[in-house]
């Protein structure tokens, strides 16, 4: 009976000791975010965003030259989205690749806008505490982030669009819809790893318990813009459809194959 | 309570970011009484810029002029429920040994109705965006911004909730049970709240021929509970579960 006890409590020993080096290993990620910290150099936006996170964590947590942050993430959201709404259009040729270019900028920073009172809210009403500027980088940040998504997959969608013919209209709905996606969960998940790097940094900048839903907000959000502000891929001679719907109407005409 | 705990007597909301991040700062700050005049002025003004701002966006989905009616609505709304309901939370707090001065009361009550407020203000760009949207005349997408509008409230009446919980708990200090209290502030509250809301109908749309300021047809008369039990039986008559 005592072996039992004594063999019990040394696994119980050990799982603990197991539980606590797990709590308290660093990710590495972290660990190059803090060196990237620590770097000078001037580097382009999108680069930053990609290779160099930590340098826009440290301008974010210290608020050093926000107002530069936000409008090159703002300008380089602004291109990303355009050129990935011209691939958009592209399927019905150079007018409505032109219209799209012109729309999909206003869907993803116009959601992002939208969004943008309630996440500064949210984050205060649960006793994070960023400043507004520092909330507005933030958004921007998820925005550019999947922008740059959007924009590496920007020549495959092109290569599909041009080489594909016009019955292909629904593989190429959900083709977008797989790209847009992925670049917000892409930067959502920035977004988090940001929220996370300040947590270790003891930096009550946000909290995640609203970004989870803040994030659903967010998706809702980009999906009834796109659809308010459509045809984006179709083209109906028009620059706005001007019709009044939900998304869900678009989602279920997508399944049943109606139009 | 420690009265050394009830320092940081300045004002607790120098921006709106400090005011919503810190209700154990505005409790301290109405637990210490000083300037409490000025501080429910600010706390009005910013409770009406909210109102207004969800008004605005819930009474977009018929047209400008039905948002502009709904505007003024709004915090007509939070006012007469606040007016209504005032007597008895003051008494409630008071037996529960919380505050001693009806401004005290007013205070906080101002301040969870501003917290609830800013939210429902944050989340009114989201239900504009989708009343501008949504088809009209369509019974289906009023229900469904019905949907959206309740659980944008419901949401913004937790945060309400929370921050009042946080509040409470400062002015009260430790040992004094605020749970009670809390839970009755909050079930008076809804409870007229519901009426005053269902006799200033119609918010979302004028769907059912209702038109003007208030519904001329129903008055200023009706009760949302016996309503709701009417619609309630309707569907389980409907339904076929009773006859």
């Amino acid at each position: 009976m005592n072996e039992q006890n004594d063999s019990y409590e040394e696994r119980l020993k050990a799982l603990n000791e197991r539980v606590i080096e797990r709590a308290s290993r660093v990710p590495g990620w972290m660990t190059r975010w803090d060196e990237d910290g620590a770097k000078r150099e001037a580097q382009p936006i999108g680069a930053r965003l990609l290779k160099a996170q930590g340098t826009l964590a440290r301008d974010l947590l210290d608020g050093g030259d926000l107002h530069r942050i936000i409008r090159n993430l703002a300008i380089l959201a602004l291109l990303t989205a355009a050129l990935y709404g011209a691939v958009i259009g592209s399927f019905s040729g150079p007018q409505q690749a032109l219209y799209a270019a012109l729309k999909f900028p206003l869907v993803m920073l116009g959601s992002a806008l939208i969004c943008l009172p309630s996440f500064y809210v949210f984050q205060c009403l649960v006793g994070a505490r960023p400043s507004l500027l520092q909330a507005c980088a933030a958004v921007l940040l998820m925005t550019t982030a999947s922008g740059l998504i959007l924009f590496g997959c920007a020549p495959i969608a092109w290569f599909f669009t041009i080489s594909s013919e016009a019955d292909a209209g629904r593989f190429l709905v959900a083709l977008h819809v797989i790209v847009v996606a992925a670049a917000l969960i892409f930067g959502m998940n920035l977004l988090s790893r940001m929220r996370r790097f300040f947590d270790w940094k003891q930096a009550n900048m946000f909290s995640g318990r609203v970004l989870m839903l803040w994030n659903v907000l967010f998706v809702v959000v980009v999906l009834q813009m796109a659809y308010f502000l459509g045809p984006l891929m179709v083209s109906e001679d028009i620059f706005l459809r001007g019709e009044r719907g939900l998304f869900i109407k678009a989602i279920g005409e997508f399944f049943t194959g109606s139009n | 309570m420690n009265q050394q705990d009830r320092k940081i007597p300045t004002m607790p909301s120098e921006t709106i970011g400090k005011f919503l991040r810190e209700p154990g700062a505005t409790g301290l700050h109405i637990a210490g009484g000083e300037s409490l005049l000025r501080f429910n002025v600010r706390l009005t003004i910013l409770g009406l810029i909210g109102a207004m701002m969800w008004g605005a966006a819930v009474g977009s989905y018929v047209g400008g002029e039905h948002a502009i009616r709904t505007l003024v609505k709004m915090p007509v709304f939070f006012a007469i429920t606040l007016f209504i309901c005032f007597a008895l939370m003051h008494i409630v707090l008071v037996v529960s040994r919380i505050v001693e001065r009806p401004r005290q009361t007013l205070a906080i009550s101002l301040a969870t109705l501003c917290v609830t407020t800013a939210s429902l203000g944050a989340l009114s760009p989201v239900i504009l965006l989708f009343c501008v949207s949504s088809p009209i005349p369509n019974y289906t997408a009023y229900l469904n911004l019905y949907l959206a509008c309740a659980l944008c409230g419901a949401l913004a009446g937790v945060f309400g909730v929370r921050y009042l919980a946080h509040m409470l708990r400062a002015i009260a200090g430790p040992g004094v049970p605020v749970l009670w209290p809390l839970i009755w502030c909050v079930l008076i509250y809804q409870f007229v709240g519901a009426q005053v809301a269902y006799i200033l109908r119609p918010w979302i749309g004028n769907s059912l021929n209702l038109e003007g300021f208030y519904n001329l047809e129903h008055g200023l008369k009706g009760n949302f509970y016996t309503g709701v039990f009417a619609v309630f039986r309707r569907w389980l008559m409907e339904t076929g579960i009773i006859t």
